[in-house]
């Protein structure tokens, strides 16, 4: 796994270091210019990356050293560990937040992460996710001035209402 | 200085001001002292609380936040063997087994005390040292400011000396990230890929906020840490340590006090290496080295000295040049240009009172956190039957405030998640994440000085660190190479002498 992300950072970088090139103005004799200094960082990257390979290839005992460690990843693996949903829960929410608003995208949220991590009583999932998130709401929406994302539809309209309280 | 000094303190007893820095000490203690919530994300979890109030308030507030932390963390360090902040980590090895044998409360007042000794012995460092680092810093042009900006990252790759090309890649990756954006002086889309999200460039806080918290929960979530409990934890009375005990270490105090601020002023270095360091000198250093790890008070006094005086020492770079000491200080000098202060050398020269109300700050914190500490270490045992189930959770939707109230979209929100994932995988990787934000920090000033350097020797690079023109860039340079050098040399000098 570990080649597999380095072997990502070399082609992402490559990919970057000719955009740049392609995409900013070719600078004079005279200055360093805009598209040169990240191809400079590029350059630099993309060497100590392979040096890492090496480094990588170097330390792996010889029987382990196979493209089985690249092509052998399970998927069905991954998708089981708590990790993978974590992420997954996370991304999510980052998405709900502007059409289902703060309020019930936490609580939604809240409730799936707590089970993921163990918690197993429903009553103290719904009354932290709901206590939490109240008490997170008014602390920076009413104490702090901090507008928070109100949701779309009947959503709005019930977060404005609680704003106006 | 007397001027100053009084002005500092003026703004921080205001009313409002020591309020919070007295909510700041109580949420930095609260949030150090849980275990998986390092300093530099408690400080990165008060960020959102910091957005409402005025950059000198602000600034005290995440200071109080950031002292308390560290001190926090040595609660949990001593009754449960889990160090609250990284930097408490040699607090466990003397801690624990007193606590174990009993003696819990004289332990956890030791490390109360001598916290607060080295958070002020470092406070005065920082206040002494400052205006003159930034002093000498005015008189520098870009060719220098580059060459100490550049210093920065280097220093880096001497500190993990196991992992120095991956340290050199994260802090490239930092670097190149930084480069995201406009361009600084011709005001063109930089490699923006056509989104309109990555005009204004990678926002600094979002990400740090990702890499410190997110990827936190995303470890415990992976790989949940076990508390291992002495049994003292439910009814702790801490017993604070008396002059005449304090007196029989004040070799081992007064050695980590200073070791603890020099470490802290290097960038990138901080609390843990500080910590460990004291630690480490005080074994050497013993007539009696075998008692240590048996629950040695000096241990305990050596470990929390050192990490509270690093945190004064991060400030000294963040206040007089403008490179943070360190990730919590990385955070804090976000949250200062988001206030629309130009963080840098003019800044104590133009505004001395940033200086003052810091130290201040940190002149009431530490002694305020320790009546704060007792208070909470009372109580502790509550607090940490909160499961991570639910602390974990709360914590995701702390940042995700915290990252969404910054600009009020959900970009950034994403942008959090996104670097909280990445921050996962280089940690596993053992990538160095403090690497990755001091470059992501330092770059934009790295390459602005380094383009207006050359710029200005007619696009001559050779000019720009030459001796005879700029024989202070020569020698930083000089040292840059020596430090990005010297792990190597180090190693193949190890294998041949073996």
């Amino acid at each position: 796994m570990e080649l597999l992300f380095n072997i990502v950072l070399i082609v992402f970088f490559a990919i970057s270091y000719v955009y740049v090139g392609a995409t900013m103005p070719k600078s004079s004799d005279l200055e360093l210019g805009a598209e040169q200094w990240p191809q400079l960082l590029i350059t630099a990257l993309i060497i100590l990356l392979f040096v890492n390979i090496y480094n990588i290839y170097k330390n792996t005992p010889a029987e382990k050293r196979h493209f089985k460690s690249i092509t052998g990843i399970s998927i069905p693996a991954i998708t089981k560990s708590k990790l993978f949903w974590g992420i997954v829960i996370i991304f999510a929410y980052a998405f709900a937040l502007e059409p289902f608003g703060f309020i019930l995208a936490t609580i939604v949220m809240f409730a799936f992460y707590a089970v993921l991590t163990g918690q197993k009583k429903p009553s103290v999932v719904a009354l932290n996710a709901l206590l939490i998130t109240i008490g997170i709401y008014f602390v920076f929406q009413r104490g702090l001035g901090i507008m928070l994302p109100r949701g779309l539809g009947f959503l709005r309209d019930i977060a404005l209402f609680l704003e106006s309280l | 200085m007397l001027e100053l000094l009084i002005s500092g303190f003026q703004i921080v007893l205001a009313p409002v001001t020591f309020a919070f820095i007295v909510a700041g000490t109580v949420l930095g203690v609260i949030f150090g002292a849980m275990p998986g919530v390092s300093a530099s994300m408690a400080v990165a979890l008060a960020l959102p609380f910091a957005y409402g109030m005025e950059p000198l308030v602000a600034i005290a507030f995440l200071t109080a936040v950031y002292c308390a932390s560290i001190t926090g963390g040595g609660i949990t360090a001593i009754l449960f063997k889990i160090p609250g902040t990284p930097s408490n980590a040699p607090t466990t090895f003397d801690g624990f087994p007193m606590a174990q044998r009993g003696e819990a409360g004289r332990a956890l007042g030791i490390s109360l005390v001598t916290s607060a000794i080295g958070g002020i012995v470092a406070a005065i460092a920082m206040f002494l040292l400052s205006p003159q680092l930034a002093a000498a810093a005015i008189k520098f042009g870009p060719a220098e400011l580059f060459a100490v900006s550049f210093l920065g990252l280097s220093v880096l790759t001497a500190l993990d000396s196991d992992n120095v090309v991956k340290t050199m890649i994260a802090g490239l990756i930092g670097l190149f990230l930084a480069t995201i954006g406009m361009d600084p002086l011709l005001a063109m889309p930089r490699l923006t890929f056509g989104s309109q999200i990555l005009l204004s460039g990678i926002e600094m806080i979002p990400l740090m906020i990702g890499m410190f918290a997110i990827t936190e929960v995303l470890k415990q979530t992976h790989k949940p840490s076990k508390l291992e409990n002495t049994g003292s934890g439910d009814k702790v009375k801490t017993k604070l340590m008396g002059f005449k005990e304090g007196w029989a270490m004040k070799g081992v105090i007064t050695r980590s006090a200073i070791l603890g601020t020099l470490v802290g002023i290097l960038p990138g270095a901080g609390a843990t290496i500080a910590s460990f360091l004291a630690y480490t000198t005080e074994v050497k250093l013993s007539k009696t080295p075998e008692i240590y790890g048996t629950g040695a008070p000096e241990g305990i006094a050596a470990s929390e000295t050192a990490n509270n005086a690093a945190t004064g020492g991060a400030m000294v770079p963040m206040l007089a040049l403008g490179i943070p000491g360190g990730n919590a200080a990385a955070i804090m000098m976000s949250a200062l240009v988001l206030k629309g202060v130009q963080v840098g050398p003019l800044l104590i020269k133009t505004q001395p009172q940033y200086l003052s109300s810091v130290f201040a700050s940190m002149m009431v914190t530490n002694v305020i956190m320790v009546i704060i500490s007792i208070w909470i270490a009372k109580v502790f045992s509550k607090i940490l039957k909160v499961p991570y189930s639910i602390l974990g959770t709360t914590i995701i939707v702390l940042a995700t405030v915290g990252s969404f109230a910054l600009k009020g979209n959900t970009n950034d929100v994403m942008l959090m998640a996104i670097a909280g994932v990445f921050g996962f995988i280089l940690n596993k990787y053992k990538f160095s994440s403090a690497a990755l934000i001091l470059g992501l920090v330092l770059g934009p000033m790295i390459e602005a000085n380094l383009r207006r350097a050359v710029q200005l020797e007619n696009g001559s690079l050779m000019n720009v660190i030459s001796p005879s023109g700029h024989p202070i860039t020569t020698v930083l340079l000089v040292l840059c190479g020596a430090m990005l050098l010297f792990p190597i040399v180090s190693k193949l000098f190890a294998k041949k002498t073996a």
